[in-house]
């Protein structure tokens, strides 16, 4: 328990100080120094807000590589969503028939929840309205859409990332 | 040669992303209701954000501007489908409450 | 060239901005309106971000990341404040 909280506040204090040197883009030494003091302060006042055990899944090379598998397919999805949706507007006559639906949430941690939701968001002609720990409300553009969100690849992608690699 | 598939990379990019906002104004019109709406805006404007940003950060090529821009880029892709779902949560509690009426 | 390209993304991005202003003004529903706005002010971050690029200031883009923190921010305080009536 004491070693996983040092590691978290290491992990913050490392993403704070790198988001700060992003920023600053330039290295003189005051730079540098208030880096160092503002990450720290961050951390020591904003710990609470770091994703705990039961909210994220632990990172390793094998949950990487998997979140590197989803983000090609979430890519994927997302043109396909875009030009579905351009050709919609595009079109003189719009077919519609919008309607809500509620699907079961497979997923348990909570970060991996909300980039479900973000991505259900993001692909073809769904949109996510409410949200709780097993279940979602979407709202789709078209009947085919929502159907297509359970068995599918951002779905099983998503599963893949939560399951095993302990 | 290489800066020829540099500006045309870029081109595209830009050309795309803007077409991609295009689509999004046009969807923000042409939409019979807001969810519907909704599905336009986000979809098109997150894309179309994304692909300018790639096309800059080609641009600016490797350096710490490229940094920042990606920064942008991860921020826009987290915060516009999250801000996207608050506004239509907020919207479906509103048409429903009399219907679910959870005695909030 | 590729200057002139990315003025002309800034110009149709600023003409595009003005639909959403449209539709912010015409909006039936206050949550047309917190839509528009969001269109918007992606679009204003886009903006900044190209002339950043145009300009050749790489510290604009800075900007642009603090104009999209506030857009979400604001975004998501309009979206509670219709829900409950009250911000805490």
């Amino acid at each position: 328990m004491k070693q996983q909280k040092r590691a978290g506040v290491v992990t913050m204090f490392l993403a704070l100080y790198a988001f700060w040197l992003i920023l600053a883009s330039r290295f003189t030494t005051a730079q540098l120094i208030a880096g160092v003091l503002v990450a720290a302060l961050i951390v020591l006042y904003g710990f609470d807000m770091m994703f705990s055990r039961d909210e994220a899944s632990s990172l390793t090379i094998k949950r990487m590589w998997r979140f590197v598998v989803l983000f090609l397919v979430f890519l994927r999805e997302m043109i396909k969503a875009n030009i579905a949706v351009a050709i919609i507007v595009m079109s003189p006559k719009m077919k519609l028939e919008p309607h809500f639906k509620r699907i079961r949430q497979p997923l348990k941690k909570a970060l991996n929840q909300t980039l479900y939701g973000n991505a259900i968001t993001l692909t073809p002609g769904t949109l996510t309205v409410l949200m709780d720990s097993d279940s979602l409300v979407v709202h789709g553009l078209r009947r085919p859409n929502i159907d297509a969100i359970e068995g599918g690849a951002i779905q099983q992608a998503f599963v893949n990332i939560e399951e095993d690699g302990q | 040669m290489i800066d020829i598939v540099r500006d045309v990379l870029i081109g595209f990019c830009l050309i795309s992303g803007v077409f991609f906002y295009l689509v999004g104004a046009v969807g923000l019109i042409r939409m019979p209701d807001v969810f519907c709406r909704m599905h336009a805006t986000t979809k098109a404007d997150t894309l179309g954000a994304g692909l300018i940003f790639v096309g800059l950060i080609i641009y600016f090529g490797f350096s710490f501007a490229s940094l920042n821009v990606l920064v942008v880029l991860i921020f826009v892709w987290l915060t516009m489908p999250t801000a996207a779902h608050a506004v239509a949560r907020s919207e479906y509690e509103n048409q429903h409450l009399d219907k679910t009426e959870e005695g909030r | 060239m590729i200057e002139t390209l990315i003025f002309g993304a800034m110009t149709a991005l600023t003409l595009t901005a003005f639909v959403g202003l449209y539709r912010a003004y015409k909006g039936p529903t206050t949550a047309d309106r917190v839509v528009a706005i969001n269109v918007v002010s992606s679009k204003v971050t886009a903006i900044i971000v190209l002339s950043a690029a145009y300009a050749a200031q790489a510290s604009y883009v800075n900007v642009a990341l603090v104009y999209a923190m506030i857009g979400f921010l604001s975004s998501i305080g309009v979206a509670k404040y219709v829900l409950r009536g009250h911000l805490r």
